[in-house]
């Protein structure tokens, strides 16, 4: 790592949204800082093997064993973690899954697809701390 | 009984001493009669004795003193009166010359003198009279009888015809009386025991001991009769107790079997109730399948028959030869009542002991539902008048039962219903992930390839690029549109309230989304369409669901965008008493009268095929829906040639959330 920032995690399942968030970030923002992890399971023990405390989190939301809602309480629960910022991707336009992120503490959500032209301002909101809620 | 034999002879005393009583009058005027009688005789005599006295005195003038000694003695005087009032003779010598008023008042001595003879009675003396003129002498013969003996005899008699009378009549009366009694008493006796059966008392009992003849033949068929009354009744009441028993078991089953909807609950239950309270050997029920009219064993009842049920196959109601068959085919009640000598009866090698069998058929308004099979140890056990029950039972067991039947057929719609909701659900959820991940990275990949960040592009690729891009986006919103008209249209719509909304931020938001799609739309238009903005400075902070209201917004931009091709397209936004009213004006086409309403329909737009119909054609009534769930209205006002304006109204708080 060359110690760019801001350092992306995306833990995510399906394997184009990975393509597509790999494209954006390496190609269109030019960073080198996104680690993808695969699949949610023993999710604590691969955040610590990354071995860079990470700025943002981008979680899928609908993943098993563990789902995004699971993988944020176990963030919330060690104090390592307690300044990096947790974002949702989520393609559910139901009202009551987005009042469920905002209760359960995420510091906001992107809507699926994504919006590519305004994706890296969302970023860059969202370490400087702002909540972004890009749903619609 | 003492009481009336007190009774009864007190009777007999008041009828004896009413009895003597003209007795005692009879013998009172007999005796008048009598004496009357006597006395005129003794009056006659008395006068002919002084005729005979007087013409014996004419005879013979000198023996005067010696006529009166003949013709008086014991209790009779005689004598002869001189017209001087003395005696000339008399009965009693020492009298002769003495004068006669001494002995007999003025008033008999004048009698003497006024008439030539007579008689007279001197009651007052108790004396009879008779006296005689003696012709040519002036001097008259009397003769004085003592009527006191006579008196005397006649009372005597009198007293002794009375009295032989009365005894006479008291021992009539007493043999009568006795007569009576020996009459009346068993015949009172017979009259109580009447009384005592008329009265319910079948208990009573007579007692027959000294009764003789009529009385006693009365006495015994009457009490033969009572007896036969008694085991009538007492038959009645064990008929009735039975009935009533039975009764008492058919209602008991029914209720039982109406409560319970589960059939296999319900029927070992029946035929279990229904043995034990009935006290059979065996009980059955065979159901009827109507489409292969068929029967199966469906229960039966104790160990055999669940032996007899695990070999049991469903059967041709037209094949076989036994009674449950044949009341299947006939639908009708069967008895066989001694089944080792019926031919119908398809003996069975589990029930050994059978004697009689009954068999009803289960009918729910003239449709068989199954049979209802009774089977007994006893010879004879099922009769004419205990079928109505089985039948009556028969027919609350098939109204149980095709309750049951109908019940697990509802509940089988029901879980269908259920799972097709569910499935419903599922579906949705998986449409939303599902469908939804491979069109987001289509887009995304779209996206990517027509920024040329994976390569240059050449024109033509880029224009395919955008025209797969919008397709890509239109069929997302479809996807969108769908599930949220599945959510209104399931009632599940919800909405995620936020407090104090800024609605110029929100505004803002969506003008910014809608000019892009402007200013594409504007590029190949001559003249470009004016967007026009009149919102109000001090709009309120209100609570709504701001991502609903964008969409709301964006839907009626993006609309009117899509049918202007000239003129302007006007956004208002004014601040009301109560919430905002947004208006969003074209100059387009306008929309037929008859449309007006259409248009808030799903799919319509669709269906119809309008022009740019670029929609999902759902936009409008979830819009709409969407404003109602905010407890606001939206509406359109529309002018062929003229333009069209969506109105729709924002209040402050939506209802029911606070």
């Amino acid at each position: 790592m060359n110690g760019q920032r801001p350092v992306l995690v995306y833990v995510e399942d399906d394997e184009a949204s990975i393509i597509v968030m790999k494209a954006i970030v390496e190609r269109v923002m030019k960073l080198q800082t996104l680690h993808v992890l695969r699949n949610s399971a023993d999710f604590m023990q691969q955040v610590q093997q990354l071995g860079v405390r990470p700025d943002i989190f981008l979680f899928d939301i609908q993943m098993n064993p563990y789902d995004g809602f699971d993988l944020l309480s176990m963030l919330r629960n060690d104090p390592q973690f307690s300044s990096s910022k947790v974002v949702a991707l989520t393609a559910s336009v139901m009202s009551e899954e987005v009042a469920r992120l905002k209760q359960s503490g995420f510091d906001g959500a992107i809507a699926k697809p994504l919006n590519i032209e305004v994706f890296p301002d969302l970023i860059a909101k969202i370490v400087n701390g702002e909540r972004v809620w890009y749903i619609v | 009984m003492q009481m009336r034999n007190s009774v009864i002879w007190r009777m007999l005393a008041w009828f004896l001493l009413l009895a003597l009583i003209p007795l005692g009058a009879v013998m009172i005027f007999v005796q008048r009669q009598v004496n009357q009688a006597v006395l005129d005789v003794e009056l006659q005599a008395a006068f002919k004795e002084a005729r005979l006295l007087a013409v014996e005195t004419i005879n013979h003038p000198d023996t005067l003193e010696e006529l009166t000694q003949v013709f008086g003695g014991g209790e009779e005087i005689a004598f002869i009166l001189g017209t001087d009032g003395t005696y000339l003779a008399h009965t009693d010598r020492q009298k002769a010359g003495m004068p006669a008023d001494r002995d007999l008042s003025r008033e008999i001595l004048d009698t003497f003198t006024s008439s030539e003879g007579g008689s007279l009675d001197n009651a007052a003396a108790d004396q009879i009279i008779g006296y005689a003129t003696i012709p040519g002498d002036n001097a008259v013969a009397v003769i004085l009888k003592d009527n006191q003996a006579v008196t005397d005899t006649l009372s005597s008699l009198s007293r002794s015809i009375f009295l032989q009378l009365s005894v006479i009549l008291l021992i009539t009366s007493i043999v009568s009386g006795v007569a009576i009694l020996a009459v009346i008493n068993p015949l009172r006796r017979l009259a109580n025991f009447a009384d005592q059966v008329g009265s319910g008392n079948l208990d009573a009992t007579i007692d027959q001991t000294d009764l003789e003849g009529e009385i006693a033949v009365l006495a015994s068929s009457l009490s033969s009769m009572t007896a036969r009354l008694r085991d009538l009744i007492g038959n009645l009441e064990s008929k009735v107790q039975e009935r009533t028993r039975d009764l008492a078991i058919a209602s008991d089953v029914s209720r039982q079997i109406t409560r319970v909807l589960d059939m296999d609950v319900l029927l070992p239950e029946l035929v279990e109730v229904t043995r034990q309270g009935f006290d059979l050997y065996y009980v059955s029920l065979y159901l009827f399948d109507q489409q292969r009219e068929e029967l199966l064993l469906e229960a039966s009842t104790g160990r055999e028959g669940a032996r007899i049920k695990s070999e049991a196959k469903s059967f041709d109601i037209s094949a076989r030869p036994s009674l449950v068959a044949q009341v299947a085919r006939e639908r009708k009640a069967e008895i066989i009542n001694d089944t080792q000598a019926s031919t119908i009866h398809f003996p069975n090698p589990h029930l050994p002991d059978t004697r009689a069998e009954a068999a009803f058929p289960m009918l729910v308004s003239d449709e068989l539902v199954g049979v209802l099979d009774l089977q007994s140890e006893t010879m004879g056990r099922f009769q004419e008048s205990n079928t109505p029950i089985f039948s009556t039972l028969a027919e609350q067991i098939a109204i149980a039962v095709r309750n049951a039947q109908l019940y697990r057929e509802q509940e089988h719609v029901a879980q269908e219903l259920e799972r097709a909701d569910l499935m419903k659900s599922q579906f949705l959820a998986s449409m939303s992930h599902e469908l939804r991940t491979p069109l987001n990275a289509i887009i995304n990949f779209t996206q990517l390839i027509a920024m040329g960040v994976v390569g240059p592009v050449t024109e033509d690729q880029l224009t395919m690029l955008n025209t797969s891009l919008s397709s890509s986006k239109h069929l997302l919103q479809l996807i969108n549109d769908v599930l949220d008209i599945s959510k209104i249209q399931a009632g599940k719509l919800s909405l995620y309230i936020e407090e104090k909304v800024n609605l110029g931020d929100e505004i803002q938001a969506v003008v910014d989304m809608a000019e892009p799609l402007l200013q594409k739309q504007n590029a190949v238009l001559e003249q470009p369409i004016r967007f026009i903005q009149d919102i109000d400075d001090n709009l309120p902070l209100l609570a709504c669901d701001r991502r609903r209201i964008r969409q709301v917004l964006l839907n009626l931009l993006s609309n009117a965008i899509k049918f202007t091709e000239q003129g302007s397209i006007t956004l208002s936004v004014k601040n009301r008493e109560q919430g905002c009213i947004f208006a969003v004006m074209d100059t387009g086409p306008g929309i037929p009268q008859d449309m007006q309403a259409r248009i808030f329909e799903p799919f319509v737009q669709a269906a119809d095929g309008i022009k740019h119909a670029q929609g999902t054609g759902l936009g409008l009534p979830i819009s709409r829906s969407l404003v109602q769930a905010h407890g606001g209205k939206l509406w359109v006002e529309s002018e062929i040639g003229e333009g069209t304006t969506f109105f729709f109204t924002l209040p402050f708080r939506p209802p029911m959330t606070s």
